[in-house]
């Protein structure tokens, strides 16, 4: 999708519409989620502080982001693709891989298949959409972000060569500004540059990525196109309004993170197996912990108890922190739990289950604040409780 | 201070705590060996807040004194040298520098008096045990130790005394919620050691005083509040003990059973390492069936295909097939020494259980897998 974010908005506003908006956090503090094409050229983009973003755009429209429309509108784009081919692969909320080999034949050429969804999105939603048509993964995702917006490009297989080889690396997956420097050390700027060096000093210096920038250079990407992605972890992150130093606001805040991400394992029916703390100090230096449990929890005490004793690796309460964030990983369904525990799951696992299916089913039935842990409720008059 | 130490005599002592010294860590000193010159000794010590470890070494004492000296730099320098002696001196603003008369180093270092004290509790009971008789406890238990930072209470190995029929012996136990290893061992004494109703004694504590007492002769081990010392000729380790609660081990330990295996340890651990072959993430459980004279042993992974091992054995029991962890099985057998090894295996529910008699004092629990 183009511009997705703002492109809702201006959807849902009409008088948005040609407008610089951009769609973001707090004025103090957030980033840029998203920015319209006439935001971007005042060089707005996202993951900018706000502040950055007033400063280069003053007249921008600022907006909160609208989480659960965007989703909405998601689901039913994501509704038309699944009318082309059941090979459907997300990506993130606003893009995803089809697999339309065999569609030829049922629906003509992948271009005019790949024009029919396009017209198709923007008839039903009003939105406009980027398509790259290629052979392979990898050629498709970079064909769709040449043209921007409302883009189509389509690179026949005996192509690829030609389109790829002008392209700076840094459009590659994975080639950020350090391997961009290591790269231009061995003179490499281009694919073609990649594409011609020696695959043996691309593997001494970058190891088993080295191989695979090689066979990306020349377009190749075996990758399937995959439906049902596997969710690898689950968690939240929280940026502040102001910068935290004191180590009992930030506990507070390690619990709240704790009762979502827990509330979400259990409601998507997984357990994880390693506890992940993300501190992001506020000169942005960030730092992440990690523990891994002999059982996999879902439990909001459990994930809070660990996260805490993550904390004291940390330098939290020591130096300011502008974003904390815990996620679960190495998931488990239920169900592929296959390794039986030696000793008996505690009275105490079982009572906490049980409080947290009760729990569970009064914020389904009152939602989701109707219920928490106390020390989350927010009561200025009262001083900071101490949690442990 | 100023000292002039014996090279091979540094570097033994300095590469020994290598593994205690924090690469990174948000405390700088935590890196640094600390030099306490004094008389005709010095002091170094390595700490990383959780344990801690001494040695005193004799040098020629020039100027006596402190000085903290990166370790993994000093590692570095010692090892490249050819010399004999090195010259250590403290300079102004806490530079240190050293010299062994070919190359010399000026290195910036941090204060002596930042370096955290790590101090021998007194009065602690010390009791005498053969190192090979500890080296052989740690190392049939510490690899059930859960990985990495994994369930807290069980991240260390439990030590605990208990007295069987008037002897008394020490006890050390690990698990990780799967599997459990367990040895007795009669220790001369051990009645003297405050061990309460049992400590924790951290993975790397132990991995550390399995190291102490790896050279052989006698290591004097003590127990005290919150701390494990032990000491072993001019070295003294101290290790904080875990303040966490041991599962109640005694009720998973499955009374005698009816039918035992007996078979040859090789055989059962190189079957094993075979079915290890075919398991990954997804699919690590090995079938084995017990049966009539034979013990049936099969890997299937989806993705892979399907190893198989007949091992043929003296069995009356009744049909069992359970899954099990091939991993769990190699970690206790190749801990064991016995020739000949004894399973009881009962129900596809409960633990199994591996006994050797020259594994004397010890047994290995497995509880299977769903399969």
């Amino acid at each position: 999708m183009d511009a997705f974010y703002p492109a809702v908005e201006a959807l849902d506003k009409p008088e948005l519409r040609g407008k610089p908006v951009i769609v973001g956090g707090s004025r103090e503090r957030g980033v840029v989620s998203s920015a319209s094409y006439e935001a971007r050229r005042f060089g707005v983009h996202s993951a900018q502080p706000i502040a950055t973003a007033i400063r280069l755009c003053p007249d921008g429209i600022f907006m909160p982001v609208r989480m659960s429309r965007y989703k909405e509108v998601s689901r039913q784009i994501f509704g038309i693709f699944h009318r082309f081919t059941p090979l459907v692969e997300p990506l993130s909320i606003d893009e995803a891989f089809l697999d339309l080999t065999g569609a030829e034949r049922l629906m003509g050429q992948t271009k005019v298949i790949a024009k029919k969804i396009k017209e198709t999105v923007l008839k039903k939603t009003g939105l406009t959409v980027s398509a790259g048509v290629a052979s392979s993964k990898f050629v498709a995702k970079i064909a769709s972000d040449i043209d921007k917006p409302d883009g189509l490009t389509v690179v026949p297989p005996d192509r690829v060569r030609d389109f790829l080889d002008p392209l700076p690396v840094k459009k590659m997956w994975g080639v950020g500004k350090i391997t961009q420097q290591a790269l231009a050390r061995l003179s490499v700027k281009t694919f073609k540059d990649l594409r011609q060096i020696p695959v043996e000093i691309l593997e001494k210096k970058f190891g088993e990525r080295g191989t695979a920038m090689h066979l990306l250079s020349m377009g190749i990407d075996e990758r399937d196109v995959e439906p049902e992605r596997e969710t690898k972890s689950i968690g939240h992150e929280q940026t502040f309004m102001k910068d935290i130093l004191n180590p009992y606001q930030a506990r507070k805040e390690i619990l709240s993170l704790a009762n979502r991400v827990a509330q979400r394992m259990r409601r998507e029916k997984v357990r994880g197996n390693t506890v992940s703390l993300k501190v992001k100090y506020s000169d942005f230096t960030q730092i992440t912990r990690a523990a891994t449990l002999f059982a996999p929890t879902d439990d909001t005490m459990e994930i809070y108890s660990i996260s805490c004793r993550l904390l004291k690796k940390t330098a939290v309460g020591k130096r300011p922190v502008r974003l904390l964030g815990i996620s679960l990983s190495q998931l488990s369904t239920l169900e592929n739990e296959k390794q039986l525990f030696l000793f008996a799951q505690d009275k105490e696992y079982q009572k906490r289950k049980n409080l947290n299916t009760a729990l569970d089913s009064i914020c389904n039935k009152f939602g989701e604040k109707s219920i928490r842990p106390a020390t989350l409720i927010s009561n200025p008059a009262k001083p900071e409780l101490t949690i442990e | 201070m100023e000292i002039k130490i014996d090279r091979s005599e540094l570097l033994k002592s300095v590469s020994r705590v290598q593994s205690i010294i924090e690469r990174k860590s948000s405390m700088p000193v935590l890196s640094t060996i600390l030099f306490d010159a004094s008389g005709s000794d010095v002091r170094l010590s390595a700490t990383d807040l959780e344990l801690g470890f001494q040695e005193t070494i004799s040098a020629n004492v020039i100027q006596e004194g402190s000085i903290t000296i990166s370790g993994r730099k000093l590692f570095e320098i010692l090892k490249e040298s050819k010399s004999e002696t090195f010259l250590i001196k403290m300079k102004e603003n806490n530079w240190v520098f050293i010299s062994d008369e070919v190359a010399r180093f000026d290195l910036a270092c941090i204060a002596p008096d930042e370096f955290p004290a790590f101090i021998e509790p007194e009065g602690v009971a010390m009791v005498e045990i053969d190192a090979d008789t500890l080296t052989d406890m740690i190392n049939k238990t510490i690899y059930a130790v859960t990985l990495e930072e994994a369930g807290f209470n069980l991240s260390g190995v439990f030590t605990e005394r208990v007295s069987n029929d008037g002897d008394d012996f020490l006890r050390m136990i690990a698990t990780d919620g799967h599997r459990l290893s367990m040895i007795d061992k009669a220790i001369t004494n051990v009645g003297l050691l405050d061990l309460g109703k049992g400590v924790m004694i951290p993975k790397k504590g132990m991995s550390e005083l399995n190291r102490l007492a790896s050279e052989g002769g006698t290591v004097s081990i003590g127990f005290k509040q919150k701390e494990c010392v032990a000491k072993k000729g001019n070295a003294v380790l101290v290790i904080r003990l875990l303040d966490a609660k041991f599962p109640d081990y005694q009720a998973v330990v499955p009374k005698e059973c009816a039918f035992p295996i007996l078979l040859k340890r090789s055989l059962l651990l190189e079957a094993m390492r075979k079915m290890l072959i075919l398991s990954n993430e997804r699919y690590r459980a090995v079938k084995i069936t017990l049966e009539k004279d034979l013990l049936d042993l099969i890997s299937t992974n989806p993705d892979l295909g399907e190893g198989q091992e007949k091992i043929e054995i003296k069995y009356a029991g009744e049909r069992i097939e359970a899954g099990f962890n091939p991993k769990y099985f190699i970690d206790i057998l190749q801990s064991m020494e016995s020739d000949m090894i004894r399973m009881e295996f009962t129900e596809s529910t409960r633990p199994c259980v591996l006994k050797g008699d020259a594994d004397k004092g010890f047994i290995g629990l497995i509880m299977p897998m769903r399969v």
